[in-house]
């Protein structure tokens, strides 16, 4: 370029900076391709034939295992709730009688050896723990089952029902002689409501309220069985309070202040194990008498309140719950179905080598 | 030894080998130059509008398709888009030098009386004085001392008891203004030069 204005030839050297700049970047993109090329397909292929090899394993885990689905669905509405602690119940809860043994966990294996002469309360609250816990056992015929019942139920009224509807929850709270510890509501026309009921009335109340409701949007009633917690906190309660007869025998007896002092100080901690224990006794048998019932009522054509989530939507710490099982259950299913696939490729590996290691041989003769 | 490949060869050559673009912009980069010089009347905004068309050109490359038309006749369609967004906005646009990475850069002192020789001012000289009537008073007196009387920039600051920038600052300024009322009375500084070349 034949010209004498500085600027243009500065606006050149940018150019062709630029377009150095340009080329690098093109080889750069082109050796990149290329090597993507040269090595992404044979990863390809082996990720996708691995992959293909585990969906098929999961398929088979799956119809092994007879279905995830089914499994769940027996699970009942709250599948996440681990089994041992939350045992869904039907409506007419003929499902929650449970079973009143006591967990091998709940009490420690008791001490070999008899009584001594000393005081050790350790060892002799374990043993007679163990006969009490046999004794409650044996005696299962009795009505000694503990089972916490709470649920949750969601209906839908007619437009304009919903004052109704919140009149006749309270009516059926009363009539059963419970009644609506907390309530919440949202323009009036949807709210949720939570009742304490008898659990005797529990699945009449139920019941009632399913009346009430031109369609149930969803409905959860589950067991917690603490019979075994029961039974355990009544033997110690027992024990204690013998214990404390004892002591209170000891110490009319004792002759010496050393002796008045250390048996005071000794009935004195049984006292207090003994109010901390009845305590948690009375605390059993509020909740297994009454149950926990919450209720959502929305019109038909009601916008979705936010305050609805907790009792629709089961929370965060559930979902992440189920969302773990899910992934183990599929985990499992895979693990099965590997179970059945590897020894079947290995069988067709064993075939296929056979039949080209005949063909090879006759080829050759 | 100069590149016998034609304009719309090397325009599509660069998509693949964009060192050939530099040899499109030796070829035309004076011409468009003066180009926006004679319709801008302005020589900072020619220089920068030239720099913009040309980094919106080697940007937009590969979009270019051979239809049998000289290749320069699109580089000028770039060219006509930017003057237009100039006109409208009264700025110089800056997006594909920045997309390039391209510096932004000062026009040299040297290069203002360069580029207005650029420009032939005869045919409009009539029209120039009218206009100037429009113009702020320091502006008009840069303008008519160094357009009408032909004075060079270090007689114009010192009659206008300033320093030589601030004059070629009121020049620049006062003809840009001057171009756009031009504009408005439908008086076009281009010549025929430009036309062809446009074609």
């Amino acid at each position: 370029m034949n010209t004498d204005i500085e600027y243009l030839k500065q606006l050149e050297t940018d150019l062709k900076d630029a377009a150095a700049r340009e080329s690098t970047r093109m080889e750069r993109a082109t050796l990149q391709g290329a090597i993507r090329k040269n090595t992404g397909r044979g990863w390809t292929k082996v990720v996708g034939v691995a992959a293909a090899f585990l969906v098929v394993a999961g398929a088979i885990g799956f119809l092994a295992q007879g279905g995830l689905v089914s499994e769940s669905a027996t699970s009942g509405a709250a599948g996440f709730a681990p089994q041992e602690q939350r045992r869904p119940v039907g409506r007419d809860g003929g499902g929650a009688s449970a079973s009143a043994a006591p967990g091998p966990e709940a009490v420690p294996a008791p001490a070999t050896g008899g009584s001594s002469v000393g005081f050790d309360p350790a060892t002799d609250l374990d043993d007679s723990l163990k006969n009490q816990r046999e004794t409650a056992a044996r005696g299962q015929q009795q009505d000694l089952s503990k089972i916490i019942r709470d649920g949750r139920i969601g209906i839908v009224v007619p437009d304009n029902k919903f004052g109704d509807a919140v009149g006749d929850l309270t009516f059926i709270a009363e009539k059963y002689g419970g009644f609506v510890i907390s309530s919440s509501t949202n323009n009036d026309r949807s709210g949720t409501f939570v009742l304490r009921i008898p659990a005797k009335r529990f699945d009449r109340a139920i019941s009632d309220i399913r009346d009430l409701a031109m369609h149930v949007r969803f409905q959860e009633i589950n067991g917690d069985d603490v019979t075994a917690e029961f039974i355990d906190q009544q033997a110690r309660l027992r024990i204690l309070q013998a214990r404390k007869a004892l002591l209170f025998g000891l110490l009319q007896r004792a002759t010496t202040t050393e002796e008045v002092l250390r048996m005071s100080n000794q009935l004195d901690d049984v006292q207090l194990r003994i109010e901390q224990i009845q305590g948690q006794i009375n605390f059993i048998n509020d909740q297994v008498a009454e149950s926990t019932l919450r209720v959502s009522i929305q019109e038909q054509n009601a916008p979705k309140a936010a305050t609805q989530t907790d009792v629709d939507n089961p929370d965060l710490g559930s979902s992440v719950d189920l969302a773990v099982q899910g992934f183990l259950r599929i985990v499992g299913a895979v693990i099965v179905g590997l179970g059945y696939l590897i020894p079947l490729t290995l069988l067709g590996a064993i075939v296929w080598f056979v039949v080209w290691t005949v063909r090879r041989s006759r080829a050759i003769s | 030894m100069e590149d016998q490949r034609s304009d719309s060869e090397l325009l599509t050559v660069s998509a693949t080998e964009p060192g050939a673009f530099a040899v499109l912009y030796r070829r035309h980069a004076e011409d468009l130059l003066r180009y926006f010089a004679r319709r801008t009347l302005d020589p900072e905004a020619a220089a920068e509008l030239t720099a913009e068309t040309f980094a919106q050109a080697f940007a937009s490359r590969t979009t270019y398709r051979d239809t049998g038309a000289n290749g320069v006749a699109w580089i000028y369609g770039v060219a006509r888009h930017q003057l237009g967004r100039f006109f409208r906005s009264g700025r110089v646009d800056r997006a594909a030098r920045r997309r390039l990475g391209m510096p932004e850069r000062e026009l040299p002192p040297a290069d203002f009386e360069r580029i207005e020789d650029l420009v032939d001012f005869a045919p409009i000289r009539g029209a120039v004085a009218e206009a100037l009537a429009t113009l702020r008073e320091d502006h008009r007196d840069a303008l008519r001392l160094r357009v009408i009387e032909q004075l060079p920039y270090p007689e114009v600051a010192r009659a206008l008891s300033c320093t030589e920038e601030n004059a070629r600052q009121r020049v620049s300024r006062g003809l840009r203004r001057l171009a756009l009322v031009l504009q408005e009375k439908g008086l076009q500084p281009a010549t025929e030069a430009t036309t062809e070349m446009e074609t």
